[in-house]
């Protein structure tokens, strides 16, 4: 599964609390948590770019689990192949 | 169900033979281990095979896969701890055990949602304890059985590396869910609080809970996007106006209190049959469980593990059993 890059509108929706996600996977929900309270904290376009960067790295890191394939489609609405 | 609890001189064999082991138990038993590929944390409470078990003689054994591979040992403490995910295999696990009340925990429950790398590899373990009893008169330990290490200050880590074809997978069992009454926030990090935002509005946290005549028993919860993360209360120092928890609070989270439970054994047991089927590698539960639930004797399903002073799936959690399987992908 294609992981989309970081220009990826969804993932700043979600950093953002803009969008929300039904997330399966445990560490994902943690994660995501983390850095959406990390943006809040300090809303700085370079926050972002950072919370999107471990975002990324997470899924590529874990993306063998089927349940992290779920949580990547869930972020982008199951348009991903 | 698979026995979990040995005696001292059986667990002595397992390691004389080769075995790497993730070892629970008081103290006194502990150190009479000899040297060999192991990690150990002191606590005598258990989810045995029988229930929920004091014992300063037993030791509960955590054996590995043989599918698991190249298990190596680390050893942190405050300095260093912000490396263990950095550490962790590229596709396998890790188990932490880390010693309660000590820098080391305070840095690692303050921390590690910002370390470097944090949730990207698996981490499951719990925070070393003591007899309820001998509290501030015999300090929680960690072991490195390399050496038969005891360590008063640190956290002792086991690496493992999983075949591509299995993957670990962390889960808690929380049978709190917020409550709907009022959003709790705090102005900073810490294991502390005087102050406390209810509804945006400040005010003192010990007068909000007199106010509120709220039960303590039951922890704060926080929803992490669907993870609800317990922060259980310590005390309510009034003279101080202090409020004072087993794990830190984070700012800007919201919070709220628990709903109250009723049955503890007949939730959890409930909430467990959600994970039923999973191939549970290690779970351990929290001493807050034990005591207001009286777990004492009694079975959670079919889960077994050390009873802790706080457990970790990633960061430091209260009041949550948790869990790692292993899994085919």
């Amino acid at each position: 599964m294609e992981i989309p890059n970081s220009s990826a509108q969804a993932w700043a929706d979600l950093i953002e609390r803009r969008k929300t996600a039904n997330f399966h996977f445990f560490a994902t929900r943690v994660l995501v948590g983390r850095l959406a309270l990390t943006y809040q904290a300090d809303p700085s376009e370079a926050t972002k770019t950072r919370c999107i960067s471990e975002l990324i790295r997470y899924f590529k890191t874990n993306i063998a689990v089927p349940e992290v394939q779920q949580d990547l489609q869930s972020i982008f609405g199951g348009i991903l192949s | 169900m698979s026995r979990v609890l040995f005696s001292v001189d059986e667990v002595k064999q397992m390691i004389s033979g080769g075995q790497t082991l993730i070892l629970a138990g008081d103290e006194k038993a502990l150190r009479q281990l000899p040297r060999g590929s192991w990690i150990g944390g002191t606590i005598p409470y258990f989810m045995g095979e029988h229930g929920g078990e004091l014992s300063q003689e037993k030791i509960y054994v955590t054996r590995l896969p043989e599918y698991a591979t190249d298990p190596r040992i680390r050893v942190y403490d405050e300095k260093s701890i912000h490396q263990v995910y950095n550490d962790a295999p590229g596709h396998g696990f890790s188990v932490i055990i880390i010693s309660a009340m000590t820098p080391t925990h305070q840095a690692f429950s303050l921390r590690a949602p910002v370390f470097e790398k944090f949730a990207a590899h698996p981490l499951i373990g719990w925070i070393s304890g003591v007899l309820l009893g001998d509290l501030g008169k015999v300090l929680p330990k960690v072991f490195d059985g390399r050496g038969s290490k005891t360590i008063e200050n640190g956290a002792v880590v086991l690496s493992l590396d999983l075949p591509k074809n299995k993957a670990a997978k962390i889960g808690i069992v929380n049978i709190f869910e917020q409550g709907s009454g009022d959003s709790l926030k705090f102005m900073e990090d810490g294991f502390s609080a005087k102050e406390v935002v209810v509804n945006g509005t400040k005010e003192l946290f010990v007068a909000y809970l007199k106010r509120r005549q709220v039960d303590i028993k039951l922890p704060l919860v926080a929803n992490y996007f669907g993870a609800l993360i317990n922060t259980s209360f310590q005390a309510v120092n009034e003279t101080e106006q202090r409020v004072d928890f087993y794990a830190p609070v984070f700012k800007g989270a919201e919070y709220k209190l628990a709903k109250p439970v009723g049955d503890y054994v007949r939730e959890f047991t409930q909430v467990l049959s959600e994970s039923a089927g999973r191939n549970i590698f290690f779970a351990c539960n929290c001493i807050l469980n034990y005591l207001y639930s009286e777990l004492e004797g009694k079975k959670t399903g079919n889960v077994t593990g050390p009873i802790t002073f706080g457990e970790v799936a990633y960061q430091l959690l209260n009041q949550t059993l948790a869990y790692v399987s292993i899994e085919g992908i």
